[in-house]
């Protein structure tokens, strides 16, 4: 694998979650270790390193995105968000609220990809059937839940979006 | 794993012999090889990089020519560190076999991986395995026939 | 004992506390603390061979790197560091140590053999890289089979035919019975190797307080108190300047239960290069070296009478130890554990076992969720379900011919083991009743020959060895498992309330539920307690998190103390309020007069006399302060019990299963938060649907493991798993504390052996013997075909 000759740093901005971040990182640098180590910002979890768990589920650019299968240097630019984010600026309250209600968690490891991969979903799909919903979750291992409550939660995140929707106050907000 | 083969090339017998003897051709024919050194008379010293999924590495390993038959069968006995990447070794049975002024080589191989090439790239070495073989065949048959290629036959 | 106006707060669902900072993201798990600038990180060097010996190890290049600070092998840590010894004191254990580095020869693919300490994780695992280790590759034991001979290659010089435990029992009368019945029903039962594969991989960071020269360190573990003692013991640094601290752990599931060699080898760096140190594994490290489990072979023989009554049962089990005893359960958990448990809620009165250990040159087994229970009630369960099948009677028939019936509890089993309280028929009754079993039957015997899709049901009864005690880790000789855990509760000064458990949770959502017991106790609101675990500085010591004991064995403590510190509370309110003692009920944060309801001081006003902090003096006799540390020693074991009953559809051509119908009766005594428990329940299921269907470790015969990544390790995802139907008997057990009876494990034992008994059901009209695990579709189409051929041939 790669050895001393590779390691020459470079500069790399990203926005993430509006905010202008540059740091000197190796090539090889993981976008996920940026967030994480370089950055600070730690609700970004790694689960696998190979892309297949989702606990390390951002969006790049507005699309999610696993943050371990792209090295830093090739997004230099982009709009990075992740659950912080997404949770200050009350974006994913509806959904935080229906996770707690109908327990959807529990170690909480996953939740911050399973969060990001819903909140997607949603805006794509307010409607919903529980198979889409599953469906939808193939990018995101649980091995707390048995997605039963998960799967219930956004079932609940969507029909109370219905509503909100339905009530001109709640438009402004999607 | 095994796997097993044949190829046609379009030269006599004796001319494959001596290019699967010859250490430049075989410099030249195996994918990835950077460095092929003649030990002995049957041995060579080698190193190839290979590629097996998300995985490339360096093998440095020596091959060894068993039960030679000159020039109609031998094994090819080998085996390659490749560092943190694992092991390989494996050895392959070679028959030749001449017709109307054509060789037919046929081959078994028995190959065994270890290490991380085993733990992440199982489910994709088999596939490379035969890649490389084919590569091999299309290299060499490019080395004896120049201008001209060989029939893969079925792997 | 509770107050009677007081709000109950046990039995409700109440929404976990732990979930606001784990939704916004804030939860810190091990690799979330930031660690000091000057920290140290390390990468192991990990052994490619099963089995070979160590000729030469050529570290230069490595040390050489720009970065790396030290590299040591097990010469080098042999200075510092004691081997990790498994005691077990058990007849017929053979104990072997395990250096943290392997000495000499490896005996697993993964097994460290040196270890970099860099500035940089990146660099770490750049210098391991370069580590050059010179193998001499020997033969390997890898398959439980084939390491189970006299021929085998030896994993242990000092342990012959690789026997690492084997014990035997007989009942009095089981010669006899046995000889004596009508017939005998005999299968063998091969269930796959699997793991626990927490999303969190596992990590440790150590770090210094120079001043106090005492180590910080912290963990992903599910045993906290168990790793500081063991620390201290290996590293020979004393204990009380050991603090170990578990942040938030990404599920354990048993996997985290277990002490490991890295541990060590931080905590050790850390004392000796006088630096913070961190590690964090990788997946291919974690599938490789985290313990396995389950990968056993029941040989059972069944005497029975014509009715299918079991007269006398054999069971003669083999376990796959691994290479080493894990700490602290050993290679002995599985192999009694199964050989003990699997009479289960049966009226079995004759029974015997032979059942050993047998080390192979695999990754160490250890106590994964269920340990041998999902695997033992698989072979009685499918043992049931033959009986049925030889004498022509429903298999619930015989089931429900079998089970203890509820004037028999209290029961003692066969093995002398008290069931105090349990619901084995109506859990039954209730399950067949959910999932229409009788109408399936009736549907399923209208199939055709002919049919592209088999339909099967399959049924598990159990009961689910559960928070466990000294006597019950006794007997099982593990006398490094105290079995009691504690609570502290401390009333501040300001009326709020502290509680500190011996537990460290994993996801179980503990600062919640505990916190609801603590409230019925004490009589004090569930808001106004904050509770608080995992970190020895504070907590007192216990046996931690595993083998469903949480509730029973904390909850037990957290009665015991608040019922201890309810009575001094009492007593200062009743010299407040000016009545007799017995007059004084604690109700929400308040102690009232129960005769005079409208008079009642609240805990703060209390609080504020025992901390000397208002003008009234205490009174005569009492001492200051309002806390109180209790210890609480479960019964040998709490008995929950369930039934699964899964209706399953099986594609002819491509073999695929479906599961179409799962119902759950549950019976863990007492409900702490139904919602809790749920949750526990349904990720036990998929689990156990998992291990049924699709998880399997894979080594190949050269001991190369062929998987180590989780697109090859396949878990269920969301579209893999069903509705689950749930619904609670509660039958409280008299003989714990509180009544509880544990949960953690009881989805995954009920759902390994009712999908495979479905699947198996759903197979038996193509005259297909389903008895492996797992049951993959390659698995299944190779047995029918099998059954077809040799009709085919009969025909002939």
């Amino acid at each position: 694998m790669s050895q001393a000759t590779s390691l020459r740093k470079t500069d790399v901005t990203l926005t993430i979650n509006g905010k202008s971040y540059t740091r000197q990182v190796e090539p090889r640098r993981l976008l996920v270790d940026f967030i994480r180590h370089d950055v600070g910002l730690k609700a970004t979890h790694i689960g696998c390193e190979h892309g297949v768990c989702g606990a390390c589920t951002v969006r790049i650019d507005g699309r999610t995105a696993r943050s371990c299968l792209h090295f830093a240097v090739a997004v230099q630019g982009a709009e990075i968000e992740t659950l912080e984010g997404l949770s200050a600026d009350g974006r994913l309250a509806g959904l935080q609220k229906a996770f707690h209600d109908a327990h959807g968690l529990q170690c909480g490891y996953c939740t911050p990809g399973v969060l990001l991969t819903a909140e997607e979903f949603l805006s794509e799909n307010p409607e919903p059937s529980e198979q889409e919903i599953r469906a939808a979750l193939s990018n995101n291992l649980c091995r707390c839940t048995g997605y039963v409550n998960i799967v219930k939660a956004i079932a609940n995140a969507a029909r109370d979006r219905d509503k909100t929707t339905a009530d001109p106050a709640g438009e402004s907000r999607k | 794993m095994n796997f097993a083969g044949e190829h046609l090339i379009r030269s006599p017998k004796h001319a494959v012999w001596d290019a699967i003897n010859d250490p430049d051709v075989l410099r030249d024919a195996i994918p990835g090889c950077q460095e092929l050194h003649k030990k002995s008379d049957t041995e060579f010293d080698a190193v190839v990089q290979v590629k097996v999924g998300p995985l490339k590495a360096k093998f440095k390993g020596s091959v060894r020519l068993e039960d030679i038959q000159q020039p109609h069968r031998c094994a090819i006995v080998g085996e390659g560190q490749g560092g943190v990447a694992g092991f390989a070794k494996g050895n392959a049975q070679v028959e030749l076999i001449e017709s109307q002024g054509a060789t037919l080589i046929r081959y078994n191989v028995h190959a065994a991986i270890g290490g991380k090439l085993a733990q992440i790239g199982s489910r994709v070495v088999q596939g490379v395995a035969t890649r490389l073989t084919l590569q091999f065949f299309e290299n060499l048959v490019a080395r004896i026939e120049p201008g001209d290629a060989g029939e893969p036959g079925p792997v | 004992m509770i107050a009677q106006g007081h709000p109950r707060s046990i039995g409700k669902h109440v929404p976990r506390r732990e979930d606001p900072y784990l939704l916004r993201g804030e939860g810190r798990f091990l690799d979330d603390i930031a660690e000091p600038k000057d920290t140290l990180f390390l990468s192991f060097a990990m052994s490619p061979h099963a089995h070979a010996r160590i000729l030469a190890i050529r570290t230069d290049a490595a040390s050489a790197l720009p970065g790396v600070v030290a590299v040591y092998t097990a010469e080098d840590m042999a200075r510092f560091v004691k081997p990790i010894r498994t005691v077990i004191e058990i007849q017929g254990y053979r104990a072997s140590s395990r250096m943290v580095l392997a000495q000499d020869e490896v005996r697993f693919v993964g097994e460290h053999v040196a270890v970099v300490v860099a500035e940089d994780p990146y660099i770490a695992q750049d210098a391991a890289e370069l580590i050059e280790v010179d193998y001499e590759p020997l033969p390997a034991a890898v398959r439980l089979e084939e390491a189970d001979s006299e021929s085998a290659p030896l994993v242990h010089e000092d342990i012959p035919r690789n026997v690492m435990f084997e014990a035997a029992f007989a009942s009095p009368d089981f010669q006899a019975a046995f000889e004596s019945a009508e017939m005998i029903v005999s299968e063998t039962f091969r269930t796959g190797r699997v793991a626990g594969v927490p999303l969190e991989p596992r990590g440790c960071l150590a770090l210094l307080d120079h001043v106090a020269d005492s180590l910080l360190f912290y963990t992903s573990t599910q045993i906290p108190h168990l790793a500081r003692t063991a620390l201290s013991e290996i590293l020979d640094f004393p204990e009380p300047r050991i603090r170990v601290v578990t942040p938030e752990v990404g599920g354990g599931f048993g996997t985290k239960a277990q002490f490991y060699t890295e541990e060590v080898v931080t905590a050790a760096l850390a004392l000796n290069l006088r630096r913070p140190i961190k590690w964090v594994q990788d997946r291919r490290e974690e599938l490789l070296t985290s313990i396995h489990a389950r990968d056993h072979i029941y040989r059972l023989e069944a005497a029975i009478d014509g009715e299918g009554r079991i007269k006398a049962l054999r069971t003669d089990l083999t376990t796959n130890a691994g290479a080493y005893s894990s700490y602290p359960f050993g290679c002995t958990l599985e192999a009694t554990g199964g050989a003990r448990m699997i009479v289960g809620p049966y009226d079995i009165r004759n029974y015997a076992f032979h059942t050993r250990a047998i080390a192979t040159h695999t990754c160490p087994s250890g106590a994964y969720r269920g340990v041998a229970q999902p695997s033992c009630f698989m072979a009685i369960e499918g043992l049931m379900d033959r009986i049925g099948r030889k004498l022509g009677i429903d298999p619930a028939t015989v089931r429900q011919r079998n089970l203890i019936r509820s004037e028999q509890l209290p029961y003692t089993n066969v093995l002398g083991v008290r069931y105090d309280t349990g619901s084995y028929e109506e859990c039954l009754r209730r399950a067949l009743e959910r999932v229409d079993y009788w109408n399936f039957r009736k549907r399923q015997a209208e199939a055709r020959d002919d049919d592209e899709v088999l339909r099967g049901i399959g049924i598990c009864c159990f009961t689910e060895v559960a928070g466990a005690g000294s006597g019950g880790w006794r007997v099982r000789g593990l006398t490094k498992v105290p079995g009691f855990d504690s609570a502290s509760i401390k009333v501040e000064p300001t009326g709020k309330v502290t509680l500190l458990v011996s537990q460290a949770a994993a996801g179980q959502g503990h600062l919640t539920t505990f916190a609801q017991v603590l409230a019925d106790y004490l009589g004090v609101k569930v808001e106004d307690v904050f509770v608080s675990e995992g970190d020895t500085a504070t907590a007192p010591y216990g046996t931690n998190t595993f083998a469903s004991r949480g509730a029973v064995a904390a909850g037990g403590a957290v009665i015991k103390a608040a019922q201890s510190l309810r009575q001094k509370i009492a007593r200062i309110a009743a010299f407040l309020l000016d009545v007799d003692v017995e007059r004084v009920e604690l109700t929400e944060s308040k102690a009232i007069d129960k005769e005079n309801p409208e008079k009642s001081v609240d805990f703060r006003q209390v609080a504020q006399i025992a901390y000397s902090m208002t003008s009234v003096a205490l009174p005569q006799g009492e001492s200051f302060g309002l806390e109180v540390v209790e210890m609480y020693d479960p019964p040998l074991a709490t008995w929950p019990n369930a039934v699964h009953a899964v209706v399953v559809a099986v594609d002819r051509r491509t073999a695929k299963v479906s599961i179409e119908k799962y119902v759950v009766v549950h019976d863990s005594g007492r409900l702490i938060n139904p919602m809790i428990v749920d949750g526990q329940i349904h990720g036990g299921i998929v689990q156990g649907i998992g291990e049924a269907l699709m998880e399997q470790i894979v080594y190949d015969e050269d001991g190369q493991m062929l998987n180590a990544n989780l697109l090859d390790y396949l878990m269920p995802m969301a579209l893999d798993v069903p509705q689950i139907d749930i619904s609670h008997i509660e039958t409280p057990s008299i003989d714990a504390l509180g009544g509880f009876k544990g949960v953690g494990e009881g989805g995954v034992i009920g759902a390994v052996p009712a999908v495979t008994n479905a699947v198996a059901d759903a197979l038996a009209r193509t005259g297909a013997n389903i008895n492996r695990l797992p049951l993959r579709p390659s698995y299944l189409l190779r047995e029918m075909r099998r059954r077809q051929l040799a009709v085919d041939g009969d025909r002939k």
